[in-house]
């Protein structure tokens, strides 16, 4: 297979990647943040199961939506 | 009244939407019809102007129909002009320690998630967008280039290239593998890109956090298609710029990056300069004497501006804080600038006073703006003309400069002849504070160790009839039994 002249290269804006990229690490980060989520809700019911309530702020940094999304669902 | 000369700024000519213009102090824009409405529609944002009440986003407001400045901007072109708070001193990223980069990159995450929330985004993803402002008394990032919130429509985040070229790749080199960003992002301000940054991660290297999912990933995605697009007949007028992407994905990566970035750290310092403050060769009563020296003279100076250059960790800066509106506290040490940073950041602020007898400085005062700036190799005029981003001696008019214990380094470890120095230092036209490092001081007799040269031609004696012609000494106060000594220089 011919391989492409060097100067074609150029006229190749390497951003023309980036709809795929910040697609595919926006679902990644998307299913990861929902793990993070339901795995710290469970962990919080565990813990009121035992009468064990954990100290505020604990789990939140990693389970809440981030702050701006709650700001957008108001 | 005499009003000040309208000047465009070099720096800023990419957005053809608008223009930045300074008059003496002032800082307006220019900005076309399409441009003034949605800034208009942005300042009336709940969330922008939540953004500005917490000093994220610079402060703008439209000036009066009769404003002189307004309308100069206007007869240059322009539909509308807005104006924007000044900040005390511009730098750039190459100038920042670690964590003043950090704290920027998660400044951009957060006025970029804040935007994407209610609709709006940041069309780019620079470090060159934000700026140090000390309207809250202490060094803060923020975002200064306004006309970049547009409205979303639902759109990819096209800044993501961007953002990892010029905050995420840089800050991974510096935390994961100790590599500098400055020299990068001084030589390339477009920062580093996915296939050169993947060249530092080798091997097992590149499962460090971060890297496999922002470096390596779209490394390997550029590089794909490129060889697909770059053959003849790919196909390579398809693109996906009017991609989309639901928020709550983009929210997502956000607030993944933001975490990733929060993980990263310096750690602690590894050269030996920020323990200087408490290892150098000075006893007690002579150091006191030295603050009261620079005390003295910034209380009587009381200048706009204070360059500290060879600040270490900032104690002089600190006590010229108390007098100047602004301090630029400038050493080529990454670590001790880094450490000065964390300190006016961390530090509790305390009440500001004008008592010029009160002892112990440190934390009072920290309007100070520290920078890696190396003075034998102070930043160059860099991009467009060399002069998109102005050199370090081209921001701004000093009222004061200090110049500490670096004469020796200059002549020594720089190989600049006291002319030269003197020359540079007389061409700030300002007062000057400095200290000479005699032959007989054991800090001199170290840093010569090493040295075959003997730099015969650096003694009290030249220095001294080197400053005749350029400078007038005004006071002077000998230290360490008279192997140092403190000058003030006036301009001759």
């Amino acid at each position: 297979m011919p391989s492409a002249p060097p100067l074609l290269f150029a006229y190749v804006d390497p951003g023309a990647a980036g709809f795929v990229i910040v697609t595919i690490l926006g679902f990644l980060a998307a299913v990861g943040y929902t793990i993070r989520y339901r795995f710290a809700q469970l962990k919080r019911r565990v813990r009121k199961l035992f009468g064990r309530d954990a100290p505020e702020g604990e789990d939140g940094e990693e389970a809440d939506p981030p702050a701006a999304a709650r700001d957008a669902e108001g | 009244m005499v009003q000040p000369k309208l000047a465009a700024d070099p720096g800023s000519f990419k957005d053809p939407a608008g223009r930045v213009y300074r008059a003496g102090e002032r800082v307006l824009r220019g900005l076309d019809e399409e441009a003034a409405a949605i800034v208009a529609d942005l300042l009336r944002s709940p969330f922008y102007q939540r953004l500005v009440a917490d000093g994220d986003v610079v402060g703008s407001s439209w000036p009066g129909a009769a404003d002189a400045a307004r309308g100069s901007v206007l007869a240059d072109g322009w539909h509308a002009a807005i104006e924007h708070d000044p900040v005390p001193f511009l730098t750039w990223p190459y100038e920042w320690p670690f964590s003043m980069l950090k704290d920027a990159a998660l400044l951009q995450l957060r006025c970029l998630a804040a935007s994407v929330a209610n609709g709006w985004v940041l069309k780019d993803a620079t470090p060159f967008n934000i700026q140090y402002s000390l309207a809250t008394g202490a060094p803060q990032p923020v975002f200064i280039d306004v006309p970049s919130f547009t409205p979303r429509n639902g759109a990819y985040w096209h800044g993501h290239r961007q953002f990892c070229a010029t905050f995420l790749a840089p800050l991974l080199l510096t935390a994961h593998l100790g590599v500098p960003f400055a020299p990068l992002l001084k030589a390339a301000p477009e920062g580093v890109p996915p296939e050169q940054a993947i060249k530092y991660f080798p091997g097992l290297r590149r499962f460090r956090r971060g890297v496999p999912a922002h470096i390596w990933f779209p490394a390997r995605a550029e590089r794909a298609l490129r060889q697909r697009r770059g053959a003849p007949g790919a196909g390579g007028e398809r693109n996906y710029i009017e991609g989309k992407q639901s928020q709550r994905t983009l929210l997502a990566l956000l607030s993944s990056l933001t975490r990733l970035i929060r993980r990263l750290a310096y750690g602690k310092p590894r050269s030996a300069w920020p323990a200087y403050t408490r290892s150098h060769s000075y006893d007690g009563a002579d150091f006191e004497r030295k603050k009261a020296f620079v005390r003295r003279h910034a209380a009587a100076l009381r200048p706009h501006l204070t360059w500290d250059l060879g600040a270490n960790t900032g104690v002089f800066a600190r006590v010229a804080a108390r007098y100047s509106g602004t301090v630029v506290a400038a050493d080529a040490d990454h670590d001790a600038v880094e450490t000065l940073y964390r300190s006016l950041r961390d530090d509790k602020p305390q009440r500001r006073t004008n008592r010029a007898d009160q002892p112990g400085e440190s934390g009072e005062c920290r309007n100070i703006i520290p920078v890696v700036v190396d003075v034998a190799n102070p930043s160059p005029g860099v991009g467009w003309a060399g002069s998109e981003r102005a050199a370090f001696d081209a921001r701004g008019q000093p009222g004061l400069v200090l110049c500490l214990a670096l004469i020796h380094h200059l002549r020594v470890a720089a190989n600049v002849p006291l002319p030269m120095v003197l020359d540079w230092l007389r061409s700030l036209s300002a007062p000057v504070v400095i200290e000479f490092v005699g032959r007989e001081d054991e800090m001199f007799r170290a840093i010569i160790a090493s040295k075959r040269e003997r730099y015969e031609d650096y003694s009290a004696a030249s220095f001294e009839a080197h400053l005749s012609g350029r400078f007038q000494i005004r006071d002077r106060l000998p230290l360490k039994g008279g192997v140092r000594e403190l000058f003030l220089l006036l301009p001759a």
